[in-house]
């Protein structure tokens, strides 16, 4: 065996891992032969033994203990997150059923009473919705636009109609009335009137539709009036405030 | 040490998956101290090596799905990321770099706090082949830290580091002949000092 290829194997001949007997034979007689390469091989060979004693003297070390509670205490707050948003998908889904199933509710509703032409879907207290600002009550009438609502006073417009597109007024009525478009709503065309319908949702179910609320993780109820069409499609929203838990 | 793919990890990750704190403690104490280990070598301080295997065990808790059984053992696995992160790490540090003469820059605890035999010149040996493993290139050092330190197959140090195993034979071969050449003057000082037979 010449000395170039016996430096080749003596790594793997002090390691232990040189399989081929043969191999190793005559690697073994050329270093028993040849001083050079058996200093090579007992320097490789008491290397794997220092190395072998380090692997060995650190066998038992390992993390400290603070380490496994730190990560059991990860496992704890992530199967916590999860939980949390299964709930929060499963009640937003709700949400957004019961919105629809209510803006259909209304609009069966009003199918069922007679409406006088160019005058509120229905009969009650004045229309407080699309009053005061000159030429907009109009316009809004014009685009047979017409919202109620039921709790709370506005006064400023809220909606115009640009042929069949519905558009927030501009401000300071938008900040007046509170509203504010869902973002499919906008483009939805409004083949009829709107009603205002009162719900409580979840932040969630807001964050779904579009809507910004500074905590979509938060479990609270918001009260929101919830303009829907007469086609049953929510289009804006006006958040009233959380209810708590 | 050497273990091939377990079949019992697709179970304990599914567990993981869906919160099962007991099927985390399995995994994490199987694996934790051959990754700390693994850390401790690479850099030579139990601090580093207890925010890296903290690191591994986290990626595993958030990503488990980062785990894929058909490239490797899930052992390959979180030794690949302890790897990643060691080596960012010592490229922040410039760790190995930075040692100085006695070793560890003072940052490292005592290895050997007592020694009830008295054999300080086996610690002292021990201590200086630890610190030239730490101040090999760190290409070399985590060969011998995988193959030699851990008692890895090349096939497995190939899995956890992405090469070819003759790349990993290759580079084990390399750091032992640094390694032989920083060990040498302590070598031939031993052998002086040793008790002559004739
Ligand atoms: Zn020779």
């Amino acid at each position: 065996m010449e000395c170039d290829f016996f430096s080749i194997l003596v790594c793997e001949l002090a390691r232990g891992q040189l399989a081929d007997a043969g191999l190793k034979r005559r690697a073994l007689e050329h270093a028993s032969q040849c001083s050079e390469c058996g200093r090579q091989l007992s320097e490789a060979q008491e290397l794997s033994a220092s190395l072998s004693e380090l692997g060995a003297a650190d066998s038992n070390e390992q993390a400290p203990a603070r380490v496994e509670a730190a990560l059991v205490g990860c496992v704890r707050e992530q199967r916590r997150a999860r939980r949390a948003q299964r709930r929060r998908v499963w009640l937003a889904a709700a949400a957004v059923v019961a919105i629809v199933a209510g803006g259909l509710a209304v609009r069966l509703f009003r199918q069922s009473l007679p409406v006088p032409h160019n005058s509120p879907a229905v009969a009650g207290p004045s229309i407080p919705a699309l009053t005061s600002r000159s030429g907009q009550v109009e316009e809004a009438q014009r685009a047979n636009l017409t919202v109620f609502q039921p709790r709370h006073r506005f006064a400023a417009p809220l909606f115009t109609k640009e042929g069949s597109k519905l558009r927030l007024a501009t401000a300071p009525a938008q900040q007046d009335s509170g509203f504010i478009l869902l973002p499919y709503g906008e483009d939805a065309p409004l083949p009829g009137g709107a009603q205002i319908v009162h719900v409580a949702v979840t932040p969630a179910a807001l964050a779904m539709m579009g809507v910004a609320v500074p905590d979509a993780a938060s479990e609270a109820y918001i009260e929101a009036d919830v303009v829907v069409g007469d086609d049953g499609m929510a289009r804006a929203i006006r958040l009233a405030g959380y209810s708590g838990q | 040490m050497k273990r091939e793919l377990d079949p019992g990890d697709g179970d304990l990750l599914r567990g993981l998956r869906d919160g099962d704190e007991e099927c985390f403690l399995r995994i994490y104490r199987l694996h934790q101290g051959a990754v700390f280990r693994f850390a401790l070598h690479m850099m030579g301080n139990r601090s580093a090596a207890e925010d890296t295997t903290q690191e591994v065990f986290m990626e595993l808790i958030r990503n488990p799905a980062r785990y894929d059984p058909a490239r490797g053992s899930l052992r390959s696995f979180l030794f690949g990321v302890g790897r990643n992160c060691v080596m960012r790490m010592i490229e922040r540090e410039q760790r190995w770099s930075d040692l100085d003469d006695d070793g560890f820059n003072g940052s490292r605890e005592p290895r050997v706090a007592a020694d009830p035999a008295g054999d300080m010149e086996r610690s002292d040996r021990m201590e200086r082949v630890r610190k030239a493993v730490l101040t090999l290139p760190p290409v070399y050092r985590e060969a011998v830290a995988l193959c030699d330190l851990n008692e890895m197959s090349y096939a497995e140090a190939a899995e956890v580091l992405g090469c070819a195993v003759g790349t990993v034979r290759s580079r084990l071969h390399r750091a032992r002949s640094l390694l032989a050449e920083k060990l040498r003057p302590l070598r031939e000082c031993n052998s002086r000092s040793a008790p002559r037979e004739d």
